[in-house]
């Protein structure tokens, strides 16, 4: 049997800088909804929904998500990495976040998609 | 016994060893090289570990809140999903997210959450000038991780007002 080390920083550095990169946007796009709920002339649901249905934040926000997501996957999983220090443990949370995480992005693109 | 250090072996004399009879060698009645520093290395440090006293700096204060602000936001994200979600659905499930809202309880916990944003967001900039360099001293990254923590809880105070 071949002996693996099945955790390493080989591929660190692709995480690293995606951790840094959706945070830009994030910030970014945190501004950007900030200016446009402040714009709203109230908190009802037509203004609310109309808001989201522009095309242009639809877009935004839905690549917001996509960069929560990446980024909360990055963040768990060096908390794991340092606190968790059974491999089996470990890499069950780690698929167990993923599935998670790709199940928001689902649910995400269906709340933006059908308004 | 002949001091083996007495000279390097370019001939030239070592200051760090030491005669015969000199009171800085553990053990003055023989030359030698060891000194009571050096041999009080060895033992096992004392270890002071008062942990009243201890005190995390400032910049690890921030540090360890930028984690546990990102733990908290990932662990509520269904929660939070699940209130886009109605708050976008219909006007019937508009009206189920606001009578949802306006719980005291559930606004207690978005103030929190609002905070962890806040405190994520505002570190995280600083995270990431600290990448480029900016701010590394000791000075200014004890003022900036002062102004992450100021800055987070008045815009917290300022925006959680504002939607209570």
């Amino acid at each position: 049997m071949v002996k693996r080390i099945v955790v390493g920083a080989h591929y660190g550095l692709r995480d690293w800088i995606g951790q840094r990169a959706t945070a830009v946007y994030m910030a970014l796009y945190t501004v950007i909804f900030a200016l446009y709920a402040l714009a709203l002339p109230e908190m009802s649901y037509e203004a609310w929904s109309a808001m989201f249905s522009g095309g242009f934040l639809r877009f935004l926000t839905f690549l917001f998500f996509l960069a929560l997501f990446y980024h909360a996957w990055i963040g768990v999983r060096d908390i794991f990495m340092d606190y968790i220090k059974p491999t089996g443990i470990r890499l069950g949370l780690h698929v167990i976040v993923l599935f998670l995480l790709i199940g928001y992005a689902g649910w995400a693109a269906q709340i933006l998609w059908r308004l | 016994m002949p001091c083996a250090c007495r000279m390097r072996s370019n001939g030239v004399y070592n200051p760090g060893c030491f005669a015969l009879g000199d009171p800085r060698l553990i053990r003055p009645h023989i030359e030698g090289c060891k000194t009571m520093s050096e041999a009080t290395a060895r033992k096992p440090r004392p270890k002071f570990l008062a942990l009243n006293e201890i005190r995390l700096p400032l910049p690890g204060i921030v540090s360890i809140l930028h984690r546990v602000s990102g733990a908290g936001l990932f662990l509520f994200l269904p929660f939070l999903l699940f209130l886009f979600d109605r708050s976008l659905g219909s006007p019937e499930s508009f009206a189920v997210y606001k009578s949802v809202v306006s719980n005291w309880f559930i606004k207690l916990i978005l103030f929190g959450l609002l905070w962890a944003y806040l405190h994520h967001f505002c570190a995280g900039i600083r995270f990431l000038l600290l990448d480029l360099h900016k701010g590394l001293e000791l000075e200014a990254a004890r003022k900036s991780s002062r102004v992450v923590l100021v800055v987070s809880i008045a815009l917290t105070l300022i925006i959680g007002v504002m939607l209570w």
